[in-house]
């Protein structure tokens, strides 16, 4: 078996310094990985991905993340990645990484995500230009993360994303912002490479649980909605 | 009221766009004089804040703020997931 840990939405900076390290203690025993889903700063700067890097730095389990919509803000995505990298954790984007953990390897594949919705009731690449640019940008990211985690050559695949794959872990918000909060486009590129698991943020208002399409199951990591430092979800076989 | 309407629409703007707060999940009620803000936010200093971006995005309002501070847990038992 293998013990994912999972949390997003951290929203990190200097007033809220400390707020999930105390609880981190020990993780090693509950878990083999931590992901974490995106929105780990509130405003997006480099002073807070330090802090973000001295909470979670040695766990002594490897630590998997994702960027979110916060953490672009500042235009300094690019210089926050290089930082968290260094710092120890494993950034993904449209990317990928298989872990050889006690219970098997794990291939997990992630990427931010984007908006658009989900059949029936999103959006698509048609008319204004900026409309079309909108719905372009979360094709590509879900087609990136497809891609990923295809090629993950492990035994489990998780995907990792801050916007939801599916409209059921958003119960709980305005059904109008639905389009904003995640995209279709995430549950398939999961259910593409047939996940154990999907792991998203970014919905504070919604709620942990639902499945892809293909019968995934997925969690909304994000803080708000779990209440608490991590969950931890086992897949696999237990050992005897 | 028609005017209550775009005051709300400004304060949700600011507490999304301000530098200060980048709250999205901050909800702005009018309610006759007084602005209601509600919903969950990461920290004591936060919470202040979120108060005084409404208050600059509605002036001559009086601000109620009912925004909590999310409270963290410890982690709870594991969950089978397949």
């Amino acid at each position: 078996m293998i013990r994912v840990a999972a949390v997003g939405d951290v929203h990190l900076g200097p007033d809220v310094r400390g707020r999930i390290r105390p609880h981190l203690d020990g993780i090693a025993e509950h878990a083999d990985v931590l992901l974490l889903a995106g929105d780990l700063t509130q405003h997006g700067t480099l002073r807070e991905a330090e802090i973000v890097a001295a909470e979670f730095e040695g766990l002594g389990i490897p630590v998997v993340t994702v960027l979110g919509n916060h953490d672009y803000q500042c235009d300094q995505e690019d210089e926050i990645t290089a930082l968290l990298a260094a710092s120890g954790m494993t950034m993904l984007e449209g990317t990928g990484v298989v872990l050889d953990l006690p219970g098997g390897r794990l291939g997990i594949g992630g990427s931010k995500g984007f908006g658009g919705g989900f059949p029936g009731l999103g959006a698509t690449e048609f008319g204004e230009p900026e409309m079309k640019a909108f719905v372009r940008h979360s094709r590509k990211l879900g087609h990136a993360l497809g891609a990923a985690l295809r090629g993950l050559d492990a035994d489990m695949r998780v995907a990792l994303t801050h916007y939801a794959p599916v409209a059921a872990t958003l119960k709980g918000e305005p059904p109008e912002i639905y389009p904003f909060l995640g995209s279709y486009f995430l549950a398939e590129a999961a259910d593409s490479a047939r996940v154990a698991m999907h792991i998203h943020g970014h919905a504070h208002g919604g709620t942990e649980r639902g499945n892809t399409p293909g019968g995934a199951p997925v969690r909304n990591v994000a803080l708000p909605v779990l209440r608490r430092a991590y969950a931890v979800y086992v897949l696999g076989e237990i050992d005897p | 009221m028609t005017e209550d309407f775009y005051i709300e629409g400004r304060i949700k703007r600011a507490l999304a766009e301000d530098p200060r707060t980048h709250e999205l999940g901050v909800l702005a009620e009018i309610e006759g004089d007084t602005v209601v803000l509600r919903g969950e936010v990461a920290g004591a200093e936060r919470r202040l804040l979120v108060a005084e971006v409404a208050a600059t995005a509605a002036p001559g309002l009086i601000v109620r703020n009912e925004v909590s501070v999310t409270e963290v847990f410890p982690p709870q038992e594991e969950e089978r997931a397949t």
